[in-house]
């Protein structure tokens, strides 16, 4: 059976906005989310700024409402395809690192304290499905800053083994004290808004959101098809729980299987969607991995990193950035790498600051790496069989 | 799609360790785990590992995989872990961290990932294939197996670490409990090439009535059956149930390896 699976329905909740359209836009302004810090008190972490959610996202704090949110978004606003979802055998992936964060730190503190227990990313899955009325397979992935990628390669496993006709995932983290104090801990930080694979880079910052993908192996005529997964690629670095490698070969391996599984090679894809968190030793890894796959900088195709807008959002990153790569598809334009002034990376890669229009952008390659090692690729084509 | 078998188990649970070669009960109680139980082999890092790991690094280390070389990885070896707590033994830890006057503890935060035990096991045994950890409640670990071996039997890799693992003591739960299961499934062709003898063989088959095995600990139960040699007993020997969130009504029957399967395969 073909890999390729249909996206048939996309929205996002991020710092930007509400909407996958509102959140373009607002890319395209090169507006940043990354701002002082409201809701978490300022001088207490390594930085005091965070992509915290829009104004618009009102009362959708936390990880459940956010899910939720953004979920009835998609199913309200993917038409056909959407009303089929609620009839049809349709299930849910739900990527997240820490699900509903802040009962945690209440457990923690308050030991028996009186919590719903999403906590537990598959507590939460289960929630979501239950109250968005999604009554096939359910399951949790968490994978770390992978867990975007691999849960829509899970549903679309789910969909070629014919468990459901028609899967939602759902890439869902929110901040909290726990991330700020753990990734200031590590020092992972930059003071100020990030700067991905720029000469001065000097850290990450962080970001909170959600996103929703709508998957079918068979999409009906009157679908709006946003786009396609070719293909994909896995792969652990074995070298370290927390650093990237420092060659880059599990990311190269990941993608190499990627374009392999998506039957493509190197010069077909027209942009990449890097993870670029702007930490020094991501982007050094990426940029050696990169241009490990796709040779040197005349034939490198575009390449930037959408954490200068949103932050780095975690487990919700591979689905919230795959819904961008979908609207630079549809608007064919590579978004520019924001925050980036003067590249400093260890390869010439092709990163454009300003964004920039093609001709033809129908193929994107996404990567996203985690702790644990693990590094995850996933092939987009814009053009549906 | 390809027949899969199991060829080596692993278990380090409250009644001991062990696989499908050798068994050691605790003397009294559940001891804290330290390497030299589990290998002759020096690990250092264990010392460090948090609970979730220690139990997945030792459950793995039961499997005896032949030592790879040095340099040399395992990229057609895939990693699954399935877990129902996850990180939260750590979690609960890494928040009074905190709180205390040192502050946040970056080695904790490091462990506060689920996906941190299959990095700890990949890097151990060179295991470059893909990875997940899958999360379904306390079917988690049985969504692990089932993954596996679909993923083994869907061509994409040549062979699949599962891994059902919870550890969460007292600290973070009402309930504490520790255990982690390991099977390594794969490909029946290259195992017989290969000249290895499997432990059973593993096929999915419509739900037979009143055959399925409920229980609590499935993949308890499935390790004793395969370090009782249960799996190599004429016809089938355990039919276990899909886990519930996946909506699927088969069974994956566990069934000796040498006799002719009674399950469809798919």
């Amino acid at each position: 059976m073909s890999r390729r699976c249909a996206i048939v329905g996309m929205d996002i909740i991020a710092a930007l906005g509400v909407g996958a359209e509102a959140v373009w836009s607002e890319m395209m302004r090169k507006s940043c989310g990354i701002r002082p810090l409201t809701r978490f008190p300022r001088g207490k972490y390594a930085t005091d700024f965070a992509a915290e959610l829009s104004p618009e996202a009102e009362g959708m704090s936390g990880a459940y409402a956010l899910a939720v949110g953004v979920g009835r978004r998609l199913l309200d606003g993917s038409a056909g395809a959407a009303a089929r979802a609620r009839t049809a055998r349709t299930g849910l992936v739900l990527a997240t690192t820490k699900a509903e964060i802040r009962e945690i730190e209440r457990l923690a503190l308050e030991p028996g304290a009186d919590v719903t227990g999403r906590h537990n990313p598959y507590v939460l899955a289960r929630d979501v499905a239950k109250e968005l009325g999604l009554a096939g397979p359910v399951m949790a992935v968490s994978n770390a800053c992978s867990s975007g990628l691999i849960a829509i390669v899970q549903a679309i496993r789910l969909l070629r083994r014919g468990a459901a006709d028609m899967m939602v995932v759902i890439g869902v983290d929110v901040l909290a004290d726990f991330i700020l104090a753990g990734f200031s801990a590590l020092n992972a930080l930059s003071p100020r808004p990030c700067r991905p694979y720029d000469a001065g880079r000097d850290g990450l910052s962080l970001g909170e959101g959600a996103a929703a993908l709508l998957l079918t192996l068979a999409p009906r005529q009157a679908d709006v098809v946003l786009g396609v997964v070719a293909g994909w690629g896995i792969a652990n670095d074995a070298c370290h729980i927390t650093a990237p490698s420092r060659t880059g070969d599990g990311l190269r391996a990941a993608v190499t299987r990627a374009l392999a599984a998506a039957n493509l090679s190197p010069g077909d894809i027209h942009y990449i969607n890097g993870h670029g968190t702007a930490t020094l030793y991501n982007d050094a890894m990426e940029a050696k991995a990169l241009y490990g796959v796709f040779g040197d900088g005349d034939r490198m195709p575009p390449l930037s990193s959408l954490k200068g807008y949103l932050g780095h959002t975690l487990g919700a990153a591979g689905v919230i950035e795959t819904v961008l790569c979908l609207m630079a598809m549809r608007e064919k334009t590579v978004p520019a790498c924001l925050g980036l002034e003067r590249l400093g990376v260890e390869r010439p890669l092709n990163v454009p600051r300003e964004h920039l229009p093609l001709q033809r952008l129908t193929r994107v390659l996404s990567v996203k790496c985690g702790f644990g090692g693990i590094n995850a690729a996933l092939v987009l084509d814009g053009e549906a069989e | 799609m390809r027949r899969t078998v199991i060829t080596a188990c692993g278990c380090v649970d409250e009644g001991g360790f062990g696989n499908a070669r050798s068994w050691t009960r605790w003397p009294g109680g559940v001891p804290r785990l330290r390497w030299r139980m589990f290998s002759d082999q020096p690990f250092d890092r264990f010392g460090r590992l948090d609970l979730l790991c220690k139990y997945a690094v030792a459950a793995v280390e039961m499997l005896e995989l032949p030592p790879s070389t040095e340099g040399e990885s395992r990229p057609d070896l895939a990693l699954l872990l399935g877990s129902d707590n996850g990180s939260l033994d750590t979690d609960v830890k890494f928040v009074r961290s905190m709180h205390e006057p040192g502050g946040a503890s970056p080695t904790l935060f490091s462990y506060t990932l689920p996906s941190t035990a299959l990095g700890e096991i990949a890097i151990r045994h060179h295991i470059t294939g893909p990875g997940a950890c899958v999360m379904a409640g306390p079917e988690s670990g049985l969504l692990a197996l089932w993954e596996g071996m679909a993923w083994v039997a869907e061509g994409d890799v040549g062979g699949c670490i599962c891994v059902g693992c919870d550890a969460v003591s007292a600290s973070a739960a009402d309930a504490p409990s520790a255990h982690a299961y390991a099977f390594l499934v794969a490909d029946e062709a290259a195992v017989a090439t290969q000249g290895n003898a499997p432990l059973a063989r593993l096929a999915l088959s419509p739900a037979p009535d009143g055959k399925i095995d409920q229980t609590q600990r499935p993949l308890r139960q499935l390790f004793r059956l395969l370090a009782s040699g249960g799996g190599k007993a004429p016809g089938a020997a355990l039919y276990l149930p899909a886990p519930a969130t996946l909506n699927v009504l088969q069974v994956m029957t566990v069934s000796n390896p040498n006799g002719r399967s009674d399950g469809r395969t798919g």
